[in-house]
């Protein structure tokens, strides 16, 4: 009689268990392995765009969508405005809680279009998040934040891509995605967080993030640093160099006798 | 091979044979030419994606460097008046101060690009303009010998030097005036230098042919001698107001214009002087009908960032 208590209190247990991983199972499945290279950036004197990669198993028959955010910043943004028949800068602006830096790109690049208050990513999800400074309807607003985007494009510090990820059948449950963000050379020092959101059916069932860091090193992060902290130090540094510089060519040129060439002409 | 260069000023990377070049191109036309690059690097190097402010102020340091060369090279065969030099110095270090204020302000108030851009469109046009005319003149009247002596005729400018109180011997270039002259003449010309980031021969060297009555073979060394000081000043302003000098820009810089100057030179002794200019000129003008278009034009993106950054 103990015996068949046991057993049947040990059935209990198995059948809920059974019942909470059926139920949870998709999330369970849905939590995604990430990775991200680099995840350190060094900023040098021979920096350029810089190329981050990332990969993910996400489960089979789900989508992705991958983002690169910076700190949000302040930035003050000026209209143009037509003067004397030219363009020239108007009332300024102040942009709050926008990233310094967007990239998105998805397995569904339909999912970064839509809009919508569900919507956790794209512009569209920036918009609802960040605030103008100065009174602006709706229209307006709209406009503001699309120029804003535009502008930030131009510089080429956001960037939704249109092309599809890549996403290969990894096995019956899952599915490997992988992509490439192109940071530009004039990206600012900072944290960055690479996030990766899997996506069913338009909703978001889980969510990822992957932080990287931008660091300043070698000469620019010296020349920044004193043209930060010690300026004066720095502007008469720089002339020095520029003296020694310029004495310096002037004595090669004497030496290969160029300058006498030249004064006898 | 792609190498690019990252400025931590400007936050923003510049191709190194890109920059070599435009060094190498400008040096050339100035030894071509006869003439400072100044006025054409600024303006090329903000086309390549340089900020005004970082270019301007970047040039300085560079002028600083040239403009040692060349006064080392004049200092050799005594053509220096070092005591011209300093009374336009002694206004230059005025006036350069005020610009670099001007640009201050100017970027506090957000227009700081649109005021270099203007300001470039008006000099560039002037003294574009003025080349273009004189060379077609000199072409026209097939080519009259140029005089190695400052005019004869008493001008308006030397009729007001004759008023002005105190005036002193410069022994170096023979004259005797008012150092209230150059000190003026060396005010207004530092003022420019530090908006446009320029030396100012352009505009210096007729000024003392034609305002202070300098002999021509002091004047271009005298020039370079109160350039290599007045960019040395705007250098450090332009360091310590607006933190906008990039020294790493400007070191490559010279080294392509050290280079091209040497080959331009080369190469203007077996040239004629006017269709040198008529070259120069039609640069300076196509340099700036293409600001002025940046100007006039609609932008696609009606928004700009403040500081122009």
């Amino acid at each position: 009689m103990k015996l068949a208590g046991r057993a049947m209190r040990q059935l209990f247990i198995l059948c809920t268990g059974c019942w909470f991983a059926g139920g949870f199972f998709p999330v369970w499945a849905a939590t995604p392995s990430f990775t991200v290279k680099p995840d350190f950036i060094r900023i040098g004197a021979f920096h350029e765009a810089t190329k981050v990669t990332f990969q993910a198993e996400i489960p089979h028959g789900f989508d992705a969508v991958v983002e690169i955010q910076g700190e949000d910043v302040e930035e003050d943004v000026m209209r143009r405005v037509r003067h004397w028949d030219m363009w020239m800068n108007g009332e300024d602006t102040l942009v709050k809680g926008a990233p310094y830096l967007y990239m998105a790109s998805s397995s569904d690049p339909e999912l970064l279009s839509g809009s919508g208050p569900e919507i956790p990513w794209g512009y569209s999800a920036m918009e609802r998040r960040i605030s103008f400074s100065g009174r602006m309807n709706s229209r307006e607003r709209e406009g503001f934040f699309k120029d804003f985007c535009l502008l930030k494009e131009k510089r080429r510090l956001y960037h939704i891509q249109k092309e599809a990820l890549e996403l290969l059948d990894f096995s019956l449950k899952k599915d490997l995605v992988w992509g490439v963000f192109k940071l530009p050379a004039n990206m600012m020092p900072g944290s960055y967080d690479v996030t990766l959101s899997v996506v069913r059916d338009g909703q978001m069932i889980s969510r990822k993030a992957v932080p990287i860091r931008a660091v300043m090193v070698g000469i620019p992060s010296l020349i920044d640093s004193l043209a930060e902290k010690h300026s004066l130090l720095y502007g008469c540094t720089s002339v020095f160099i520029a003296l020694l510089a310029g004495l310096f060519v002037g004595l090669i040129f004497e030496r290969l006798g160029i300058g006498k060439r030249r004064e006898s002409h | 091979m792609d190498l690019s260069l990252y400025s931590p000023i400007a936050h923003h990377s510049i191709n190194v044979y890109l920059l070599l070049g435009l060094g190498g191109s400008v040096g050339f036309l100035s030894g071509l030419c006869g003439v400072g690059g100044g006025f054409l690097m600024t303006p090329l190097l903000m086309m390549f994606g340089v900020p005004p402010t970082v270019a301007a102020a970047s040039d300085s340091a560079q002028i600083v460097a040239s403009a040692t060369s060349g006064a080392y090279a004049h200092y050799r065969v005594g053509h220096v008046d070092f005591k011209m030099g300093l009374h336009i110095f002694a206004g230059g270090l005025i006036g350069s101060t005020l610009g670099v204020e001007i640009i201050r302000r100017m970027r506090e108030a957000g227009n700081v690009n649109f005021f270099i851009d203007a300001m470039y469109v008006v000099t560039l046009g002037i003294v574009g303009s003025y080349m273009m005319f004189e060379a077609i003149r000199c072409l026209r009247k097939n080519g009259e010998a140029v005089t190695d002596k400052a005019p004869s005729k008493i001008s308006f400018a030397e009729r007001v030097s004759q008023i002005l109180p105190w005036t002193v011997e410069f022994e170096k270039s023979g004259i005797r005036l008012s150092p209230a002259l150059p000190f003026l003449v060396g005010g207004f010309v530092g003022m420019v230098a530090a908006i446009l980031g320029v030396g100012g021969g352009f505009i210096m060297i007729p000024a003392m042919c034609y305002i202070l009555r300098m002999p021509i073979r002091t004047v271009v060394g005298t020039n370079l001698f109160q350039e290599v000081l007045l960019c040395a000043n705007v250098t450090i302003m332009q360091a310590v107001e607006n933190r906008s000098v990039d020294l790493s820009i400007a070191l490559i810089i010279l080294c392509g214009s050290t280079v091209g100057a040497q080959f331009g030179a080369g190469l203007g002794h077996r040239l004629k002087a006017d269709y040198l200019k008529v070259i120069l000129s039609s640069i300076v003008l196509l340099v700036m009908a293409k600001i002025l278009l940046g100007l006039v034009l609609q932008p696609a993106i009606l928004l700009s960032l403040k500081g122009g950054q």
